[in-house]
């Protein structure tokens, strides 16, 4: 390799793993500070990934519901993708109103990915973000605060939870956990970590 | 090697005439030579263990996930590894292009600091995502260290990713298959030829052509949505063409036997399986109508195994060295024989199985190998315990074979052992 092309080939290899990530990041930072807030009511669960660390994963009480299917194909177990154009419910969380193939014009929806089983509509969808990182040993603590616990021999219900997002075009970044009110992080502040 | 005996010996020689100046110059020169590329394999270890175990490190405390620390200098520190590694391989390229320890160091270094920097965006942005695709990005942007500065641990660590991110999108349920997978071992493939010409009688090439066996027979049979006869005989063919990679490399001293290692074990399990006559009537009823897209792969890996048979057969006589391209024959024969009647299918899987061990039993024994007699006697014994499961044999009869099998086997070692002996070759 001559000595030009080799030091082009090692610009060029610095920009792409610079770029690719920055991209990521600029991409990330519009959304958060542009795009508008919907707040999703959720449960978490707490598992963990061998590179990225420990977070919990959203369950959205808006990923279940009764939609008509957006598709005319009445393929059976295959994964489908279409856009979800979202409202909000008379308590101000997140719902979404209905599902269509085109994408809307408007901000706010969101690209859910669901299985179809044929004709008969739609009654589950992914939304493109359930994972809320925590710091080591945050993630059984945050769980077990979102489950009901027994107390004296009455079942404790947990605290209500929900997931700030920011949506913005289509594309969407969880900004915060909100439990009882309180941000996650807050709670966490106060309490003691969990092996 | 570096004998301290010799810096003695050498002016002795000289002195007694038995060597000129010049010779025994050439032969300090030599052995120095040997004392210093082992100095240099020892320095070129720990820079690979070392920056292997920092770059974890980092990674590990990524993982931690520093709340504490504010999004901006979250956001700047992900990327402080990175630009370490790039310095240090920028470093290597101007300072140490040819120094195998910095090539290798810092580019592992640069490989973990971008699995880290990944990771702390994934955390910071919650993205959402399963591992497959943090995977597929993360061999993308290691992809470029191959070739600069091209590194033999990095290229280890891609195949693997790239094999583990196909496995969980074929492992998802979903139906999805890994089509990313293909460029991403495409991308490879030059670095591997590149290896080949240069260090192909390395200890390293070794082990590039282990991973790059396992990946390419693993990612091959996740392209396929069902499972049938025929989807077995493609697999053969590939394992075939994989045991005939020594007769298409251009140059004999290339270190290809994994491929070989790869193929031979692979027809040898299925084999194994096939030997049983429940095996066969299953596979053979399996419906082949609805193929579709699997006939794509099936017919590339059928064609790959029949391409690397004529191109071998100009170099290599029938059978020579190990039956194993042979069989992808005997179970194409199997398979139309098995459409007319499975059990005989079986059979015939059995006959070629107690075939293959005579002829490796043979082998070993014309060529003085323990291993490779003990292999033949191994498979010789195996087709014959597992027809234990399926005939109902008394404890008498199945202990008399036991035993008969356990005796065989200690004739033909202490008979090999004996000839060995007799040739005077006790290695």
């Amino acid at each position: 390799m001559g000595t030009r092309v080799k030091w082009l080939a090692f610009g060029g290899m610095v920009l792409f793993q610079l770029a690719l990530p920055g991209w990521v990041i600029v991409d990330h930072e519009r959304v958060l500070t542009e795009g508008e807030v919907f707040l999703f009511r959720t449960e978490p669960i707490d598992p963990r990934d061998p590179f990225r660390g420990e977070y919990v994963t959203l369950n959205f009480e808006a990923e279940s519901g009764q939609w008509a299917s957006p598709t005319a194909s009445t393929e059976e177990y295959v994964r489908s993708s279409a856009f979800a154009v979202l409202g909000t419910d008379t308590g101000g969380f997140a719902r979404i109103e209905r599902l269509t193939h085109e994408q809307p014009t408007g901000s706010d929806f969101v690209e859910v990915t669901f299985m179809s089983y044929g004709g008969d509509g739609v009654s589950r969808v992914s939304l493109p973000f359930d994972r809320f990182y925590l710091e080591e040993g945050d993630g059984a603590t945050t769980e077990q605060m979102l489950q009901p616990q027994w107390s004296n021999d009455t079942l404790v219900q947990p605290l209500p939870a929900h997931a700030v997002v920011r949506i913005l075009k289509g594309r969407a970044v969880i900004e915060d956990l909100v439990v009882g009110g309180r941000s996650i992080h807050e709670w966490l502040k106060d309490m003691p970590a969990s092996e | 090697m570096h004998d301290p005996r010799l810096s003695e010996a050498l002016p002795e020689l000289l002195r007694e005439g038995l060597l000129t100046p010049e010779q025994a110059e050439r032969i300090r020169a030599r052995y120095q030579a040997g004392s210093e590329q082992a100095g240099n394999r020892q320095l070129l270890v720990f820079a690979i263990l070392g920056s292997l175990l920092v770059g974890l490190g980092i990674i590990l405390i990524i993982a931690h996930n520093w709340d504490d620390l504010s999004r901006p200098l979250r956001t700047l520190l992900a990327f402080a590894p990175v630009l370490l590694g790039q310095g240090l391989v920028w470093y290597t390229l101007r300072h140490k292009p040819t120094v195998t320890g910095w090539r290798e160091g810092s580019a592992v270094l640069l490989a973990c600091g971008l699995f880290a920097c990944v990771a702390l965006i994934s955390q910071i942005y919650h993205i959402h995502g399963e591992l497959s695709g943090y995977l597929l990005t993360c061999a993308l942007l290691i992809a470029p260290l191959l070739y600069l500065p091209g590194s033999f641990v990095v290229a280890l660590g891609y195949l693997a990713v790239v094999t583990w991110h196909a496995t969980l999108v074929r492992a998802d349920g979903a139906g999805e298959l890994p089509w990313m997978a293909l460029p991403l071992l495409a991308a490879f493939v030059p670095y591997y030829v590149q290896r080949a010409r240069h260090e192909g009688g390395t200890v390293g090439f070794w082990w590039l052509s282990l991973f790059a066996a396992l990946a390419l027979g693993i990612l091959s049979q996740l392209f396929y949505q069902e499972w049938t006869m025929l989807h077995i005989l493609a697999l053969v063919a590939l394992s075939a063409a994989y045991t005939l990679v020594p007769w298409l490399a251009p140059r004999p001293e290339l270190r290809t036997w994994p491929w070989v290692l790869v193929g031979g074990l692979a027809q040898l399990v299925l084999f194994f399986i096939f030997s049983f006559r429940p095996v066969w009537e299953e596979l053979i009823d399996e419906p082949t109508r609805h193929l579709g897209g699997d006939l794509i792969p099936i017919t590339l890996l059928l064609l790959i195994g029949l391409g690397a048979y004529i191109i071998a057969a100009r170099r290599r006589r029938l059978l020579e060295r190990w039956p194993y391209p042979e069989g992808f024959v005997l179970v194409l024969v199997a398979y139309v024989v098995g459409l007319a009647s499975p059990a005989f299918a079986a059979v015939l899987i059995n006959l070629a199985l107690l075939a293959l061990g005579v002829v490796t039993v043979r082998h070993g024994i014309e060529q003085g190998s323990l291993r490779r007699m003990n292999l033949g006697l191994s498979v010789l014994s195996l087709t014959i315990l597992l027809r234990f499961f399926d005939t109902d044999l008394s404890f008498v009869v199945r202990g008399l074979v036991f035993i008969a099998i356990g005796a065989g086997f200690l004739y033909m070692n202490l008979r090999l052992v004996r000839q060995r002996q007799h040739h005077g070759n006790t290695r």
